[in-house]
């Protein structure tokens, strides 16, 4: 992660010139730096978790993905020594560190099929206006439009059954982007299988 | 092509037998050969070892998982995963390293703002709770890390980079903390 960081940043890393490790010409770098530092798919840089007993000899030595773990200690290093530099990251875990915001996402908001404004406050004939308020069906709308420009959502026909598919991916963006880019292939009526 | 039929053609492609697959990711011959008659879905777990093991790049890692296991799926899902799987077969150049930096106004660059932001393709779409929240945490120099957790496909990254654009529109991010910068928004 070191290299990687000092590469993404542009910053020389010197090989033993002056005794100093990689790690700490890193963190001298980063001393007087204003940054914000968005770290992504942190996860593959945590130390993993404790091992299942039986499974410490069959795994190979080096970590999953090319990640080598401890990253955590990394951050928790440059938050030390650098008191200028914020660092947002993305992870399926948290870090576990002290100084940690941790903030959790869910789902895009997406009709219930029964009422078709965010408020409640539409009915089951109610145009696509109202349903489009919701974030998933904006993004399923999006998605849909760049196979098929002019795709428009017939609201009373189609809306339970975008409804159901939102459900079920729990308003999940990758799977609602993929189900969009069906719309060429079948309406959201036909999309049950 | 189903996932079976993928996981299949990537293990010969990188001349594992079935056997030696089932060591690395530590299951049974008998579970791969179900996976790739897809006779069984692999767990979350087993997916992303097997990511791991068949050089799946990290980035696709989410999307990978949920092929696998295609968690959406409906007999029209297919194609869609279909054209998922190529791309898993023959991905696309691996972008630079999973590390955005925006180095902020300083006086060393008289107040010019650097950063390797990409540029996104589609329009971000909704989140602006998140992103209030997100940007009144960064306002607050005391806030020195924060953590979008979430499950693969959530949306976290494209969250981190609409407020990573959100910082560099803004400028130099007035140290104004509020105070009612509490997670959830």
């Amino acid at each position: 992660m070191i290299p990687t960081l000092a590469s993404v940043l542009d910053f020389q890393l010197q090989s033993g010139q002056d005794g100093r490790s990689p790690q700490q010409q890193l963190l001298d770098y980063l001393r007087t730096k204003r940054l914000l530092l968005l770290l992504d798919n942190f996860e593959h840089l945590l130390s993993p978790p404790l091992a299942p007993p039986n499974e410490s000899d069959v795994l190979p030595a080096s970590p999953p993905m090319g990640g080598i773990g401890g990253g955590e200690a990394l951050v928790a290093e440059i938050l030390r020594v650098a008191p200028d530099v914020q660092i947002l990251v993305t992870s399926r875990e948290r870090l576990h560190l002290h100084s940690e915001q941790v903030c959790p996402i869910q789902g895009l908001e997406f009709p219930d099929g029964e009422t078709t404004s965010p408020n409640g406050e539409g009915s089951p004939d109610g145009e696509g206006e109202e349903a489009t308020e919701y974030t998933a069906v904006q993004l399923f709308l999006q998605s849909a439009r760049r196979n098929q420009p002019d795709f428009a959502l017939q609201t009373s026909d189609s809306l339970p059954h975008l409804a159901h598919i939102c459900r079920l991916v729990a308003g999940m963006p990758l799977a609602i982007e993929l189900a969009g880019c069906l719309g060429r292939h079948v309406a959201p009526g036909g999309n049950r299988g | 092509m189903t996932f079976g039929e993928w996981l299949k053609h990537r293990r010969q492609q990188l001349a594992l037998t079935q056997k030696e697959l089932a060591r690395r990711v530590s299951c049974s011959e008998g579970t791969i050969r179900k996976l790739e008659s897809n006779a069984r879905r692999p767990s979350v777990q087993l997916a992303r070892l097997i990511a791991t093991h068949l050089e799946i790049p990290p980035q696709q890692l989410s999307a990978f998982v949920a092929f696998a296991r295609a968690e959406v799926y409906t007999a029209d899902m297919d194609k869609a995963l279909t054209a998922l799987g190529e791309d898993l077969l023959h991905p696309p150049p691996l972008p630079l390293p999973a590390i955005i930096w925006l180095e902020t106004a300083s006086a060393s660059h008289g107040g010019v703002i650097k950063h390797n932001l990409p540029v996104q393709l589609t329009p971000f779409i909704g989140r602006s709770t998140e992103l209030a929240a997100l940007n009144a945490l960064l306002a607050d120099p005391n806030t020195r890390l924060i953590t979008i957790v979430g499950p693969g496909g959530i949306g976290k990254t494209r969250l981190a980079l609409a407020c990573g654009e959100q910082q560099l529109t803004a400028g130099t991010a007035s140290p104004t903390a509020s105070s009612s910068s509490i997670w959830p928004p």
